[in-house]
């Protein structure tokens, strides 16, 4: 059997990478790179053989061609790019493969590609999470930016799946999910994220209390600015919505929340062995 | 009443020249190196834009951008991209 052996949630905003000196202020963004860096050794710890990452698009692939709402790359390495950055990652193309049909068994449709640059969202967290870029991926890209996008309860059905197949996938895998949280770029609402949505869901999750997110509709969630939080959903579907979630750091900033945290796997893997 | 319109919609047809301007800019460093050189020159290359979706790109301003049909992603990202490639100094990349 396998096992999820890490379940990590953060946030990945351009501005962690490349500083804006005149808007973005260096303590306020060096407290998240530190949570992110906490992400890492939990990582490092947790013995892993692949690293199941779960990210978006902000147009950067998508736009005209197709529009999927899941996607799971199965090409054998993966770019990813962001302004100067550009990194090759290996893929653990085995897994990959066994997600994309392991889905469809189970009823979610869910698309692939061979040719696709991962974005910042996959970029930043693992240039802080995982620097050495020892591990495999295996991205998955969640449609969080163009209408019509997958319901929350969807992304949290999708997440049910991934965990049934990454279970009986013999292997030791680490889920890392890149979204979130409040923030609205591009539109007159940028300067005012809703902090207090984000510190209320928040109090929710370390409770227990997923189901709140995945009973919000798609409008709602991005009345809150929380359209990328369809990562953290997939993410809770594979370690189930009732598990409380440890809440490593929420830094609000100017213009978004900056929610780093994890789920404890310990409990499942005591159980297992029990 | 109808519902509030969303933050990051639907991308019509006919906002996809400004939209395929945008995701080119990003994706292609090529045009991005000529439009920083020589903008108006790069956007007379694109017949199907139209003369808000010009005057918007030209002045790199957001609000004008998604006025003129583009997705408020791609229309903060030309600024973003610009500012990074004509002043990295103003940025500190870790």
């Amino acid at each position: 059997m396998g096992e999820i052996v890490a379940a990590l949630a953060t946030t990945h905003a351009p501005q962690l990478l490349i500083r804006p000196k005149e808007t973005e202020d260096p303590h306020e963004v060096a407290r998240t790179h530190a949570a992110m860096r906490a992400l890492g050794e939990r990582l490092d710890a947790s013995g892993a053989e692949t690293l199941v990452i779960i990210g978006l698009d902000h147009l950067e692939n998508y736009l005209d061609h197709v529009v999927a709402p899941f996607i799971v790359f199965t090409g054998e390495s993966v770019e990813g790019e962001f302004g100067p950055y550009r990194h090759r990652y290996a893929v653990d193309t085995a897994l990959a493969e066994r997600v994309l049909h392991g889905a469809l068994e189970r009823r979610v449709d869910l698309a692939y590609s061979q040719r696709t640059v991962l974005d910042h969202s996959f970029l930043i967290p693992l240039h802080f999470i995982h620097p050495a870029r020892r591990l495999p991926l295996v991205p998955v890209i969640v449609n969080a930016y163009v209408a019509p996008q997958p319901a929350p309860r969807r992304c949290y059905q999708f997440g049910q799946a991934l965990g049934e197949i990454l279970r009986a996938s013999g292997r030791r895998i680490a889920v890392l999910a890149s979204g979130g949280m409040s923030h609205y770029p591009g539109t007159p609402r940028y300067p005012k994220p809703d902090f207090d949505f984000d510190r209320s869901l928040l109090r929710d999750l370390e409770r227990g209390n997923g189901r709140r997110l995945v009973e919000m509709t798609a409008a709602a969630l991005d009345e809150v600015g929380n359209i990328e939080l369809r990562t953290w959903l997939v993410a809770m579907g594979v370690v189930g919505m009732e598990r409380p979630a440890t809440v490593v750091t929420y830094e609000p900033c100017w213009h978004h929340g900056h929610g780093v945290l994890y789920w404890d796997m310990a409990p499942a893997r005591e159980a297992a062995r029990a | 009443m109808s519902a509030p319109a969303l933050h990051y919609d639907y991308i019509r047809p006919a906002a996809l020249p400004i939209n395929r301007f945008l995701f080119g800019f990003r994706a292609d460093a090529e045009l991005r190196r000529r439009f920083l050189a020589d903008p108006k020159a790069v956007l007379a290359e694109f017949g199907d834009l139209s003369e808000a979706a010009r005057a918007a790109i030209l002045a790199r301003d957001v609000a004008g951008l998604v006025a003129a049909g583009a997705h408020p992603i791609l229309a903060i990202l030309l600024r973003v991209f610009a500012d990074i490639d004509e002043r990295p100094e103003k940025f500190e990349f870790y």
